[in-house]
């Protein structure tokens, strides 16, 4: 951020993965995934979270490791000099843990921005993700025709989701239905929106992504049983 | 919470209209505008409120400009333990050995265009801590003083860097 008030958005392009990513960058995006969500667990599962971080591969886990590296494809020139002057010879991911300088790196450049002006654009970044890997035809060709249609839409898929057989909890009911609203509002939902989901991703980082094929599956189901009660209604008009 | 509750609460987020993002650009007045919003929301969703996050040498910096903003020098017997302390109580970030840091003086200087006359790159580290702490200010100070005289020093970083 310069000292404007203006921030350039990233270009986040979900088809961008991490070709280019060497061990070190590997490194640096477990670590940010690791300081934005280790304040919401407990201690003991502090250590459970780390390796599972460096040794599985979780999907909001996953999702989160990739918008760090777009985070460091646009660091400025002053940013990434300053990474290059970190001493980063060890490798693994618990020795860099007691790498100071690179935490603090990590925290500053990485972290605050992604709890603050940043965030938002990691919430809908995680939309994003979420929608890409639902693979639905159908999905792909909705689109949000006109104000009421939309309304209507939303408010029946919302309410299939509550009658879902796998119980969801507020935040995640909340995420299902904001990707049926970013989708139908061709991604242009507005920044409170996405900032919501920011936050709320970042608090429950590893609990979705245990429960995302619950998720995945409420979706689906609330989806496309509100494209059949919908067309029951017959064609609009 | 049923569906169409939560429903309630996305359409209150996305009643105003100042924060569309047309272009590739926003504004941090549309992001705390949105923050502002969003913090009322999850109170009334149930989100237990927390300690805002903060990068350790961003809130260390919080930490001493708040404790001695108003006078010249930091206390000679000032270690960096005290200021881990506060800064633990009011935010939240991972918790590290204090051994990679250096001094109070080191993290937050009294003359910061003295001190790294000679560090070009520790002075535009700090200039960035500062740049954000400055820009939401509101959102980490509680002292509004010390947030006024950070905002003085960060100008005068600006002007020697």
């Amino acid at each position: 951020m310069t000292n404007q008030n203006t921030i350039k958005i990233i270009n986040f392009s979900l088809s961008e993965t991490s070709n280019s990513s060497t061990a070190i960058i590997d490194d640096i995006g477990n670590l940010f995934v690791y300081l934005i969500h280790q304040n919401n667990l407990e201690q003991a599962q502090k250590k459970t979270f780390l390796k599972v971080i460096e040794e599985k591969t979780l999907p909001m886990v996953d999702m989160a490791k990739q918008f760090a590296f777009h985070l460091i494809n646009n660091f400025s020139d002053e940013v990434v000099q300053e990474l290059s002057a970190i001493q980063t010879k060890e490798k693994g991911f618990e020795i860099m843990f007691d790498n100071d300088k690179l935490v603090d790196f990590v925290e500053m450049e990485m972290v605050d921005p992604t709890t603050t002006y940043r965030k938002w654009e990691f919430g809908k970044f995680a939309i994003e993700h979420f929608l890409n890997n639902i693979n639905s035809t159908e999905l792909e060709k909705i689109k949000g025709d006109n104000d009421i249609a939309t309304k209507e839409f939303v408010e029946l898929f919302a309410s299939n989701l509550d009658t879902q057989a796998a119980k969801l909890d507020d935040h995640e009911k909340l995420f299902l239905i904001v990707a049926i609203r970013h989708k139908l509002s061709e991604n242009k939902l507005n920044i409170a929106t996405y900032d919501l989901m920011g936050s709320s991703v970042q608090r429950n980082l590893l609990g979705m992504s245990l429960r995302m094929d619950i998720l995945k599956k409420s979706f689906r189901e609330s989806f496309s049983l509100t494209i059949k009660k919908q067309n029951r209604k017959g064609p609009k008009r | 919470m049923n569906a169409k509750k939560l429903l309630i609460y996305l359409d209150q987020l996305e009643r105003e209209p100042n924060l569309k993002v047309n272009g590739n650009t926003y504004t941090l007045e549309q992001v705390k505008l949105a923050k502002k919003i969003t913090t009322d929301i999850e109170i009334e969703l149930g989100v237990k409120p927390s300690k805002p996050k903060l990068s350790r040498r961003r809130a260390f910096i919080v930490i001493l400009e708040e404790l001695y903003y108003d006078v010249p020098e930091y206390p000679e017997e000032l270690s960096l333990d005290v200021i881990n302390r506060r800064a633990v109580q009011r935010f939240e970030f991972a918790q590290r050995t204090l051994n990679g840091l250096a001094t109070p003086l080191e993290i937050h200087p009294k003359d910061a265009c003295w001190f790294f006359e000679d560090n070009g790159s520790k002075k535009m580290n700090y200039r960035r801590a500062l740049s954000y702490l400055v820009n939401f200010r509101s959102l980490f100070f509680q002292i509004a003083p010390a947030a006024e005289s950070l905002k003085e020093k960060y100008q005068e970083v600006l002007l020697c860097s």
